[in-house]
């Protein structure tokens, strides 16, 4: 009897392992930390694009970055970001994510929340802009363009919204070569802007 | 005699002309392409003008790294400069590779310059 209840205990075991899925847990931010619009949020992703990105680049901390918004619904962080689609028939697009969705157990395993030293005018023209840009629902940019202004990838966003409403280059004219690709605008291209400081980090 | 000259003048000629197009700027980034669609990284790089092999077995990581990975391609136009030291050859392309969840397809611009007298991908 002890042996078959030890074989039945061992292929439980077993077999709830194997369905065992892990659910995702939404980042809380600490309440200590405040955030304004414009403040940049970087976290390193665990996708393959991430880990390319870290080993091509050694000095990268981040591989992906959006901006803090407020709206009517709280903090949030516009981003643009392939493969994250609810579903294959959607298209990959610049999305309004809560701070917690954004730092998620399952897409950051490393984050922070940077601030350009602005005036309030400033970041009110940004979120501005920020919210009417979203408003149109722009793609995710598939072909890497930096120069068009119909779609963007993540650091071509947050260049995009500081250059165009506050002339301010983030990138700081640094970019990235890849072989068939334009000219890249790398997340440590921003991250190392000399005038961002950090507001909050984890690791 | 001079039948023959003119003969051999235009063998020559031929032999002159068939020798600058498999060596012109649009034969260069089609084996370019070739070789990268074949996934032979080294043999393309000898069409590039990068020379020490530290540039290459960079050049190479970063195809590597990244997954780039050429489907399909076509030379859509050339434009050698009138010094014929330079050139700009368009190419239509479609690209896999980690950035991208579906095939990416653009036009993209190389630059060709000449060293030694061979065209060379400037990188």
């Amino acid at each position: 009897m002890n042996r078959v209840s030890t074989f039945l205990l061992l292929i439980s075991l077993i077999f709830t392992g194997c369905h065992k899925k892990v659910t995702p847990v939404e980042y809380v931010l600490p309440d200590t930390v405040q955030l304004q619009s414009g403040d940049l949020a970087f976290r390193t992703g665990i996708s393959k694009e991430s880990r390319a990105v870290t080993t091509l680049d050694r000095n990268s901390i981040y591989t992906h970055v959006g901006m803090v918004v407020w709206t009517d619904d709280g903090w949030r962080v516009l981003h643009a970001v392939p493969n994250e689609r609810a579903s294959k028939q959607e298209e990959d697009s610049v999305k309004l994510e809560p701070i917690g969705t954004f730092f998620r157990s399952d897409r950051a395993e490393k984050g922070g929340i940077y601030r350009y030293p602005l005036t309030p005018k400033d970041t009110q023209q940004l979120r501005e802009h920020a919210l009417a840009l979203y408003a149109r629902h722009p793609l995710f940019d598939n072909l890497f363009d930096a120069q068009d202004t119909i779609a963007f990838y993540c650091t071509e966003l947050v260049y995009f919204l500081y250059l165009q409403e506050l002339q301010i280059d983030l990138s700081e004219g640094r970019r990235h070569n890849l072989p068939l690709y334009p000219d890249l605008i790398f997340c440590t291209d921003v991250s190392r802007n000399s005038k961002l400081q950090e507001v909050w980090s984890f690791h | 005699m001079k039948k023959l000259i003119v003969i051999l003048l235009a063998v020559a000629a031929v032999f002159g002309m068939t020798s600058c197009n498999s060596s012109s700027p649009s034969k260069v980034v089609t084996s370019y392409y070739k070789a990268l669609q074949a996934g032979d990284l080294e043999k393309a790089m000898t069409y590039t003008d990068l020379t020490s092999d530290e540039e290459i077995q960079k050049q190479i990581e970063k195809f590597n790294t990244f997954e780039i990975k050429v489907q399909n391609f076509e030379v859509v136009s050339e434009t050698i400069a009138d010094d014929g030291n330079s050139a700009v050859v368009e190419v239509k392309q479609t690209v896999t590779s980690a950035f991208n969840s579906e095939p990416k397809e653009d036009t993209k611009k190389l630059n060709l310059v000449k060293v030694d007298g061979k065209w060379k991908i400037h990188e």
